[in-house]
């Protein structure tokens, strides 16, 4: 937290500010984008038909006359909302698991970890496709899924972070202090790791949204009227010759909101480094 | 060679137990393919005849010995869509083994002189000018860089004919060329990640004790960063690109869609639609076999370069 | 040989001068011990006239000569002419001072590498030669070995077996016997003693043990707080300190007679 302060503070960690910008103004679009859009993303003849950007049509419309700024709005929405689900499933139990296994260490750490490594032997995408075909294709299932296949590598990173702190001197001074495994886990270690594991949740989070992004372009979630950003610049790749500005602009979204996250992780980092310096 | 024979051991018994996961975990996903094969003609007898026709009454443990006897030995099993699935994937293994090569050595290619060229930035405004930039490539998803290409180079410039692949067969060089799109825009991101990895861990290696004792030896900069802090700093790297691999196989999958490649990807995702499961099956393997390999070859790489890793752990 | 005159030396993180006005300097074949505690200034010294100092992030001035060659202020590839051939360093931790993944006879023999144009048979001779030299047995052996397989004797042999090599005019020992066991520290004096006698080699041996200097070094400045506050032959130091610091230092030494069992 303290680190969090110091990078909001230093003002030289332009990274950071400039990623909070950008983060900022997407989410405030997709927020805005949740309750009002200037036009009803699935209303035909919104507008002319394949109309370029304008002001009146920020993105241009599709072949359908659909407003396309109104589409990618309501489609970061649903992208973010998977992304931010999976990084809470994916990193909340991540570093549950983790912290257990880091802390007590034993046969349970040395049998989950070799199950670790050999699942991650399959690429996530690859585990996320295959899952689908059990929970079946949807915003909500494609969130579940992705939430389970980020487990481990949250896990893997949480239990680093935590078995080396298990000795720690000020870990071994509260345990003389009486405190509780459930204290010492997350009152005093978990604060010390905070600088390993936000940087953590954004690559996770950029990942996420990359996987999701790559499964709605595969066309396996999101159902026509809830398209997220993959699903409409697979759509948008059919319009390439006649509507260029479709996928540039969908794309254009997912770039923004990867490179946002993306700057806000490394100016933790960066302001870790200095720290140490 | 000791190391070599351990590791390649190490090798197979991960190999099992990733096809072991993978075949357990479609016993379950697949439920019963007898009933499915025969759909509404389905009576219990006729279901039972088939399971035993199938093979699927024995047990568990016995199924995937037979399985995996015959995964070794190229025998994948049958397609429910008809025919063996090791046909099906004999045409498709090659593009995508190339896709992913190519963007390997795109990648490694690429990454090495941009990281060790990026450490002269000490810090300043090409430092800042370089991370930015570096975050932004990262941030280029391989799908939207596909298309990005297309629009490019086969549209506007008309370099290559999209969604014409010509096949290995037909016309290596042209293969070769189509592929170089694709492979591109799976190294684009990779790249960058790659640099900024090599950078981190080259100025770390900067500030060691030994790279004081090079300089008070009289190396010039370029001697300090060939002669010792590269080779010191290769490890955590080639233990990086391995990962990578992983990482470049799964945007295969999705960049072979954007360009319409004959690839695994692509036969992936339509066994996946039509649920033809002992072709997800033995693709799902495949990969991970791929992915497993790779972590090992690096492995074996690393022991040759640092000698460390050799006496504390062989 | 070497001359320091009026060195300054203020790190830009650091409101005090490291080095605040030393003047020093050593004849051939002398060897001068720098002592002091840690912070003391000792240090920053040597690395100036090593060329080590991290140029960017200080301000310098004052003189550092080599028989009349500038150190201080000379270019990075004048230095580098000089660094390896005419000054040898040793550093404090042999163990993280060697190259980890580079055999131990390839980093002795970088010097002859980098400023002479001797064959590889020749360097690997030079090499097997100077290892000798500085009594490590079994050199054809340890040439093809890696730091992490010698122990921190052996390691430190090396090391001043790789700054010796060229026969450099001044070597600069930056406490070379600190990270070593007792034993093994009068091992490496005695060496160093001997590669003085025997090639005349002028040595700057920095330390914060009076002990240690004592046996080695006809000469010895003493530093605190970035200036020399005594400098004079050894044994006229340690009997007869002047400086109020001197003497406490002098007083601090272990001996035998105040042992009272």
């Amino acid at each position: 937290m303290r680190r969090l302060k110091k990078a909001v503070r230093d003002h030289r960690n332009g990274c950071f500010l400039a990623g909070c910008v950008i983060t900022g103004v997407l989410l405030a679009l997709i927020l805005l984008g949740a309750f009002w859009t200037p036009y009803d993303p699935t209303a035909m003849m919104a507008g002319p038909k394949l109309d370029g950007p304008s002001l009146a049509h920020l993105f241009g419309t599709d072949h359908f006359g659909r407003d396309i700024f109104s589409r990618v709005l309501k489609g970061a929405g649903v992208t973010a909302l998977v992304a931010a689900g999976t990084v809470v499933i994916g990193g909340v139990c991540g570093t549950l698991i983790g912290a257990l296994t880091g802390y007590f260490g034993g046969a349970v750490d040395e049998l989950l970890m070799r199950f670790n490594d050999t699942i991650t032997a399959f690429p996530s995408i690859l585990l996320a496709l295959v899952c689908v075909t059990i929970f079946g294709s949807g915003k909500y299932q494609v969130l579940l899924v992705l939430g389970i296949v980020f487990i481990p590598s949250f896990a893997r990173i949480a239990r680093t972070a935590f078995s080396s702190l298990r000795d720690a001197n000020f870990v071994q001074s509260a345990r003389l202090m009486g405190a509780k495994p459930a204290r010492i886990l997350f009152v005093h270690i978990l604060p010390n790791t905070l600088h390993v594991l936000l940087p953590a949740v954004t690559i996770g989070f950029n990942n996420a949204v990359l996987a999701e992004a790559s499964m709605s372009f595969l066309g396996l979630c999101g159902q026509p009227p809830e398209a997220s950003l993959g699903a409409l610049l697979s759509e948008a790749q059919g319009m390439l010759t006649t509507a260029p500005w479709y996928a540039l602009c969908t794309g254009g979204m997912i770039v923004a909101l990867i490179f946002g996250v993306g700057l806000i992780g490394e100016g933790l980092q960066s302001g870790r480094g200095e720290r140490n310096a | 060679m000791k190391y070599a024979v351990k590791k390649f051991l190490m090798l197979l018994l991960t190999m099992v137990a990733v096809s072991f996961l993978a075949f357990a975990a479609f016993q379950v996903v697949a439920g019963d393919p007898a009933t499915d094969l025969l759909g509404t003609e389905a009576t219990p007898e006729k279901v039972a005849q088939l399971r035993h026709e199938m093979g699927l009454d024995r047990p568990f443990l016995v199924q995937y010995g037979s399985w995996l006897f015959g995964f070794v030995t190229g025998d994948l099993g049958e397609s429910y869509s008809g025919g063996a699935v090791a046909d099906l994937l004999a045409a498709r293994v090659p593009v995508t083994l190339m896709l992913s090569l190519m963007s390997f050595a795109l990648t490694v290619l690429f990454a090495l002189p941009l990281g060790l060229r990026s450490v002269r930035y000490g810090g300043g405004v090409r430092s800042a000018v370089h991370t930015v930039v570096n975050q932004f490539l990262m941030a280029l998803p391989p799908f939207f860089t596909g298309i990005l290409l297309t629009w490019l180079f086969s549209i506007a410039l008309q370099w290559f004919r999209h969604g014409d692949f010509p096949g290995f067969a037909v016309n290596v060089g042209g293969s070769l060329w189509y592929l170089l799109f694709p492979a591109a825009a799976i190294a684009i991101p990779r790249i960058a990640q790659t640099v900024r990895m090599l950078r981190s861990t080259l100025l770390a290696e900067m500030d060691k004790d030994y790279v004081r004792t090079a300089i008070a030896r009289g190396n010039d900069r370029s001697g300090v960063l060939y002669r010792h802090v590269l080779k010191n700093s290769l490890v955590p790297v080639v233990t990086f690109l391995a990962q990578t691999m992983a990482e470049i196989v799964a945007g295969s999958i999705v960049v072979e869609q954007v360009f319409n490649l004959p690839g695994l990807g692509r036969l992936l995702l339509t066994s996946i639609g039509s649920r033809d499961y002992p072709t997800v099956q033995a693709i799902v393997v495949i990969l991970a076999f791929w992915v497993v390999l790779a972590n090992t070859i690096a492995d074996l790489v690393n022991r040759c370069i640092d000698p460390r890793l050799g006496g504390a752990r062989a | 040989m070497l001359e320091i005159r009026d060195l300054h030396v203020k790190f830009h993180s650091r409101c005090r001068e490291a080095v605040a006005g030393v003047s020093l300097s050593i004849a051939d074949g002398e060897i001068l011990g720098l002592v002091g505690e840690s912070g003391s200034g000792k240090s920053v010294t040597a690395m100036s006239v090593a060329g080590l100092l991290p140029r960017k992030q200080c301000d310098y001035s004052g003189d550092v000569l080599l028989d009349g060659a500038d150190l201080l202020h000379a270019d990075r590839s004048a230095l580098r002419k000089i660094q390896g051939r005419e000054i040898g360093v040793v550093f404090q931790e042999p163990q993280s001072s060697l190259d980890p993944v580079m055999k131990v006879g390839k980093q002795v023999e970088e010097c002859l590498y980098l400023h002479t144009s001797l064959t590889k048979e020749e360097r690997r001779a030079r090499a097997l030669s100077a290892m000798a030299a500085v009594e490590l047995s079994d050199p054809e052996v340890l040439y093809g070995k890696y730091p992490h397989e010698l122990s921190g004797g052996m390691l430190q042999r090396a090391m001043i077996a790789a700054a010796a090599v060229t026969h450099p005019k001044l070597l600069v020992l930056d406490e070379p016997t600190t990270a070593l066991d007792v034993t093994i520290q009068s091992q490496i004096l005695e060496l160093l003693k001997k590669l003085n006698r025997e090639y005349g080699m002028s040595m700057l041996f920095i330390s914060h043990n009076l002990n240690v200097v004592r046996k080695l070094s006809s000469r010895v400045a003493v530093m605190q707080t970035g200036v020399i506050v005594e400098t004079g032959v050894t044994e006229d130091v340690y009997a007869n300190p002047r400086h109020p610091y001197t003497k406490k230092l002098v007083a601090a030494i272990p001996t035998r007679k105040k042992k009272n069992f």
